[in-house]
């Protein structure tokens, strides 16, 4: 068809480009100079590379991306599993199925910030006791004297349970809805040359999942990679860095600490990372497809 | 026959407890906003008790702290909505009937937005709000919100559209229909039900937003979920108060997630995979 379509987009367009556009172009030009708010009001000086200097060879900007990475690839990967796992529990054919399947994608609904809040009240350990230590206690097993979250040993572990816990059922239904994908009349004639249950989920169910479940698995992946609300609900980065996310590290640098030069080299390096990301996504979810 | 029956029965106790397992920590957030405060935190946990409603009394009647901040959010997500629907809802026409040169690329540059950190966006636009003068108030985080609800509605909207047949466009259009016309009284009532599920996701996805709220709202025009934060103090927390911030924030997203049962796949990917 043809028609008015530059009229149609063009409001949308606009307005999106203006968001995105201007702050990106603002990071470029300011990670050219020194400007630290709580310093001046005015950017104090053109300091060349000297930013992203700072910010490459800052070591907590390489904490910040390990902390990201190993947040995003084993959290992910666990989801990845266990969803995998209900997803076939849930494909079973028996009543009251569909009651499990409307139930159990319940987290998926809340808010990343107050599931951090539920957990952080969850893993309360001080004047109390929160319902996780006290399970652990009960079975036996300790917990710093500083409470989970308080500990830089397993404050990122437990950062990770609040978003397996959000992202595990997502996985699950989308799996779901991938080993469903299989048409009626392949299923019947596997069944009459006598296909058991294992050799049709293995080579004809999930053959037909691994599409969807690798679009998942890249959306989930940059969401992790993103993640800033539970930070903020549970730890604030700490205790001392053994939290603090990219997002979060870049937050504070701006918005905390002032430091807008170095942020907005900051943000351009994220910018670049998450381009190569994207680009990915699209290559596997879209190869040799029409949208 | 019988090996599946028995296998069924594996499968569905195995489901309850994961489900147990899964709901655990929605029950225990409701839990704790009908709980009397001295009973939050005790060694072991008490999970029977006389449940009270003083807090959601507290919270949102009596002095009522935060009932502004529930209608705050109410506003800020549903006009944030709306603003996107007008803006997106001829974008997804034009994506998913004509083919014009750039379209597949303009389309993926709207997708890219959704997998971007919000968080890159923030300082510029916090400096440019706070020079205009527009933190703490509405339309600076409805404006933000733009920059996932736009093209988020626009692809679910469009995999919707994509489902309608075009010769309903071309007969209208030989009936001599305007193109505003055609959009808003011929396809969009046909396009209903999948613009309804499509806006009840942006809702949740604006509803569900920590960072743009964060930096732009000061006061009573935080969202529930970002004024919960005022009952951490320095001399400890109000639990309870957390607690029914907390679950009323996941009632709205809840309830959706009940009616949207079957588009739930569809929304979170995006619209990419069609369940």
């Amino acid at each position: 068809m043809k028609g008015p379509y530059k009229l149609l987009i063009f409001p949308s367009f606009i307005l999106l480009l203006f968001l995105i556009a201007y702050p990106l172009a603002f990071s470029l030009y300011y990670s050219f100079f020194f400007w630290n708010l709580a310093v001046s009001h005015e950017p104090l000086g053109f300091v060349g590379l000297d930013n992203y200097v700072t910010v490459l060879s800052d070591p907590r900007v390489g904490k910040a991306t390990m902390i990201t990475l190993i947040l995003a690839v084993v959290a992910t990967s666990i989801e990845l599993a266990l969803g995998l796992g209900i997803a076939v529990l849930l494909d079973r054919d028996f009543r009251g199925v569909g009651l499990f399947r409307a139930l159990l994608v319940m987290p998926t609904a809340i808010a990343p910030v107050v599931a951090g809040l539920i957990f952080r009240y969850m893993f309360y350990q001080g004047i109390g006791m929160g319902f996780f230590p006290w399970f652990l206690h009960t079975i036996g097993i300790g917990t710093p004297e500083r409470g989970i979250l308080g500990d830089s040993s397993t404050a990122l572990f437990g950062v990770m349970l609040s978003m397996i816990w959000r992202w595990t059922p997502f996985f699950a239904i989308t799996t779901l809805a991938g080993l469903k994908s299989v048409p009626v009349e392949l299923l019947d004639a596997a069944k009459v040359d006598g296909a058991s249950g294992y050799t049709l989920f293995r080579y004809i169910k999930l053959p037909y999942a691994r599409k969807v479940m690798l679009i998942v698995f890249i959306i989930a992946f940059m969401m992790h990679f993103n993640t800033y609300d539970e930070v903020y609900a549970m730890t604030r980065g700490g205790p001392g860095d053994a939290t603090t996310t990219l997002s979060y590290l870049l937050y504070r640098e701006g918005l905390i600490y002032y430091n807008i030069g170095v942020a907005s080299a900051m943000t351009w390096l994220i910018a670049i990372i998450l381009l190569i990301a994207v680009n990915l996504y699209f290559k596997v979810t879209f190869k040799g497809e029409e949208i | 026959m019988k090996r599946d029956t028995m296998i069924n029965i594996i499968a569905a106790v195995l489901l309850i407890i994961i489900t147990v397992v899964f709901l655990f920590p929605i029950y225990w957030t409701f839990q704790l906003s009908v709980k009397p405060p001295q009973l939050c935190l005790t060694n072991p946990p008490t999970f029977f008790f006389q449940p009270t409603l003083d807090h959601y009394v507290y919270v949102f009647i009596d002095p009522g702290r935060n009932a502004m901040n529930l209608v705050s959010g109410i506003i800020e997500s549903s006009v944030a909505t709306l603003l996107a629907f007008f803006l997106g809802y001829p974008a997804s026409y034009a994506f998913s009937r004509f083919n014009f040169k750039g379209r597949a690329s303009l389309m993926f540059w709207y997708l890219s937005l959704l997998l971007t950190p919000p968080v890159i966006f923030t300082i510029p636009h916090y400096m440019l709000m706070t020079t205009l003068n527009l933190r703490g108030t509405y339309a600076s985080v409805i404006i933000l919100f733009q920059t996932f609800a736009i093209p988020l509605s626009i692809w679910l909207m469009k995999s919707f559209i994509d489902g309608i047949p075009r010769e309903i466009d071309e007969a209208a259009l030989l009936d001599g229909s305007g193109w505003g016309r055609l959009l808003f009284t011929i396809i969009l009532p046909l396009a209903a039900p999948g613009v309804a599920v499509s806006m009840a996701f942006t809702f949740i996805f604006c509803w569900n937003n920590l960072i743009f709220p964060l930096i732009m709202t000061e006061g009573p025009t935080k969202p529930l979920s970002l004024a919960t934060f005022e009952y951490f103090t320095v001399t400890g927390a109000t639990w309870n108060y957390i607690g029914v911030c907390a679950f009323v924030t996941t009632i709205p997203p809840l309830i959706l997630f009940l009616i949207l049962r079957r588009y739930i796949v569809r929304g979170l990917t995006f619209g990419a995979v069609k369940a």
